[in-house]
């Protein structure tokens, strides 16, 4: 029988990792003062992005008194990443494509992966053949969800001092985890699949397809009425389930950190820690399934409002 | 009892209010998505019992319908949050 020795490597690393996790409630906690901190405005600051005092604002245009200025917030900075991020990933993906001859890297293959799956198995059966020209606008609704999600699970890590001085506004979060994002892009979806619906069906057509052929009379009214206010609901259920999703998360994990602060105790430390662990781990897979998930609907509602039954 | 202590009492009324709509609209709707997700589950596993080489489908399809109620319960989360924090 073989005796196996304990690895020792192994065992030095888990000795590490929690030296470090005890080490943590020693580092001196810079908080706000027992009567001045108020757990449900450090939690707002946290999640909503600063647009009240920005770190710049740039006036863009002026009519008579509409003012039109850009404010550069922390979700800008972080969205701006993310959106080269999407755009370095499919550069780099259409340029490891056009030569299918050399030898692929890891992280071709990892986009390829990718773009082969949700093409075979999500993409081709909803959309369809005419639906080819959306693959790209999904794939692209996927992998900016993934990015802004997993970027939201880095801490806030930097902070910058608004304009006009005040209190320095860490950079971090979802951009995900704004309503206005998830608005955008569940807007894109309705207009695509409204519009893309009406140029495959008629103008006319489309509103008289959504009720199916076959509906006796007295249906007819009540369908349509019920297939109008889906549309809608469709796609605020699309807005509201990503937002709700990255915000429930960042919730968790904020209010359990901030526990430390509201108790004014270092002992509830490693014990949040280890809590913000497992919660942390949890998150990073709702992050990819939310982003799976927003463009897997995103292409069947362009594809059923393509497809003629 | 002076105007200023009654408009108090009515804020502390308020919060009161909000505390406990909040927390009972939290509960039911864990209470749903449980339910929900505990039907889907057992569908999935009985349908995994019958043909073990369906396993990557059915567990696809598991997870779509899996997140479509889970979003629905969340939505109601977020809202009673809403109500505690406003």
């Amino acid at each position: 029988m073989l005796i196996q020795r304990a690895n020792v490597t192994l065992l030095k690393r888990m000795a590490f990792i929690v030296l470090l996790l005890a080490a943590l409630p020693i580092v001196p906690v810079f908080a706000a003062e027992a009567q001045g901190f108020n757990l449900s405005t450090a939690l707002f600051t946290e999640l909503t992005d600063n647009v009240d005092h920005p770190y710049a604002s740039l006036p863009l245009f002026s009519i008579g008194s509409f003012h039109l200025t850009l404010f550069i917030t922390k979700h800008f900075i972080l969205m701006t990443a993310v959106a080269l991020l999407v755009l370095l990933s499919l550069f780099y993906l259409a340029r490891k494509l056009r030569d299918p001859y050399r030898k692929p890297t890891r992280l071709q293959g990892l986009f390829e992966v990718l773009l082969d799956y949700m093409r075979r198995e999500v993409y081709e059966p909803v959309l369809g053949e005419e639906g080819r020209k959306y693959h790209l606008l999904c794939f692209t609704f996927f992998l900016f969800i993934l990015y802004s999600n997993l970027l939201g699970l880095i801490p806030p890590f930097a902070p910058v001092p608004p304009k006009g001085g005040g209190e320095a506004v860490w950079l971090g979060g979802a951009v995900t985890g704004n309503l206005a994002t998830t608005a955008g892009l569940g807007l894109i979806t309705f207009m695509v699949f409204n519009i893309q619906g009406m140029f495959s069906k008629g103008v006319i057509g489309y509103w008289r397809d959504l009720v199916p052929h076959g509906t006796p009379g007295w249906m007819a009214p009540v369908t349509f009425l019920l297939e109008i206010v889906g549309i809608f609901s469709k796609t605020l259920a699309l807005i509201m389930r990503l937002f709700a999703n990255m915000i429930g998360g960042h919730v968790a994990i904020l209010v359990i950190l901030l526990l430390v602060l509201k108790f004014q105790s270092l002992a509830i430390g490693p014990v949040a820690v280890l809590v913000d662990l497992a919660i942390s781990a949890l998150e990073i897979f709702v992050a990819v399934l939310q982003a799976y998930i927003f463009s897997f609907l995103s292409a069947l509602f362009i594809g059923l409002a393509m497809k003629k039954h | 009892m002076d105007s200023q202590s009654l408009v108090a009492l009515a804020q502390g009324i308020t919060k009161l209010g909000a505390y406990i709509g909040a927390c009972i609209g939290a509960g039911l709707a864990v209470l749903g998505v449980g339910m929900g997700l505990g039907r889907i589950g057992a569908s999935a596993l009985e349908g995994i019992a019958r043909q073990p080489e369906a396993l990557s489908k059915i567990q696809t399809n598991m997870l779509l319908a899996a997140v479509l109620v889970e979003g629905v319960g969340i939505i109601a989360l977020v809202i009673c949050i809403l109500a505690i924090v406003m």
